[in-house]
């Protein structure tokens, strides 16, 4: 199916505004006692977290595949903008680091399970979020019938 | 556009969304800010001026002293979890008894000694030598060592002295039983030692 430029900017859309719950997620997993608020490495707040912030992308995309993507798309700049934060101690404060390899081996490594989190709660939120927007459509469509007919 | 036209269309659906976004957004700032900060205490907090004094008193027993400033430039109060020090004479030539116990000094964490943010906290820690026993070897250690060529006395003896200092950074937890890291990431462990000069 092609693509039109309304998919593209709504996809972007959802995409930049999913991602900041992804980074805190992943950042507070990482940190749980120094990060406000905190999940407390709960992973069952993570994933209705995670099925919350996809609940608008199947809300607003109409096509399914695309509010999957969408999903693939937050979760990736979330991920990076948590990466960049995991950092600023050493990007922005010009702190010495030393084994950086290790240093960021290990946030994948702790957080790994979390990308998962993300995409599952992610796909099940999508489809509850185009279940609520086609039950919304339902009831309005029924009251403009209603309306119709009683006039 | 199309897209503006639907947001307008369902304005409270946008709004709560971009308002969910936007608090894991700042609190995205605030923990990376706070990470920060801790990670710049772990590297500024320092011992400082560390000063140790041998000195005879009455009745001919020994004074030894030693202080040290512990400075804390972050913007979190500092816990003392533990706080050591003690002070000792290495005798090479005895195998028997190659260390001298003179003093010590211990604090543990039920005292809730405190470090305010942005200050500097001296410590000052004495031990007075009475025991004939301990004073006939330190005495046994200078003349044996004069006869070496070294002149001491019991004021210029090379007594060591060893200081560590245990704490915690503002309220954060640090008690996680599996993951350390969040522990140490929280815990700043300072160490003199009069034998290796720089703290």
């Amino acid at each position: 199916m092609k693509l039109t430029r309304d998919d593209i900017s709504k996809m972007a859309l959802v995409s930049l505004i999913g991602a900041p719950p992804i980074a805190f997620m992943s950042f507070d997993f990482m940190f749980p006692n120094i990060s406000t608020p905190s999940f407390g490495k709960s992973l069952l707040l993570v994933f209705l977290l995670s099925v919350m912030t996809a609940i608008p992308s199947g809300y607003f995309t109409k096509r399914t595949d695309l509010a999957m993507v969408s999903v693939f798309f937050y979760t990736a700049i979330g991920y990076a903008l948590a990466v960049l934060f995991y950092s600023a101690p050493y990007t922005l404060y010009d702190l010495e680091q030393v084994l950086s390899d290790f240093y960021y081996a290990m946030f994948f490594r702790f957080t790994i399970i979390l990308l998962w989190l993300f995409i599952l709660g992610g796909f099940m939120g999508t489809m509850f979020g185009q279940v609520v927007r086609d039950w919304i459509r339902r009831e309005e469509t029924s009251l403009t019938f209603a309306e119709e007919r009683k006039s | 556009m199309a897209i503006i036209t639907k947001a307008r269309k369902h304005w409270v659906t946008v709004t709560l969304y971009v308002v969910f976004s936007l608090f894991f957004l700042g609190a995205c700032f605030v923990s990376a800010n706070t990470y920060s900060a801790i990670a710049q205490a772990q590297r500024d907090i320092a011992l400082e001026s560390p000063q140790f004094d041998a000195e005879i008193v009455q009745h001919g027993h020994l004074n030894i002293s030693f202080s040290v400033q512990l400075h804390n430039p972050s913007r979190y109060t500092l816990h003392i979890s533990t706080l050591s020090w003690y002070t000792t004479l290495v005798n090479s030539s005895n195998p028997d008894e190659r260390i001298i116990p003179l003093g010590e000094d211990y604090v543990g964490p039920t005292r809730y000694l405190e470090v305010p943010a942005k200050s500097t906290v001296n410590y000052t820690f004495w031990a007075i030598v009475s025991d004939p026993v301990t004073l006939s070897k330190l005495f046994g250690f200078a003349n044996y060592s004069n006869g070496l060529g070294q002149s001491y006395n019991l004021e210029t003896l090379p007594y060591t002295h060893e200081f560590t200092v245990m704490l915690y950074i503002g309220e954060f937890d640090h008690d996680y039983d599996r993951e350390a890291y969040l522990n140490n990431l929280v815990t700043v462990i300072l160490a003199y030692s009069s034998e290796e000069a720089a703290p």
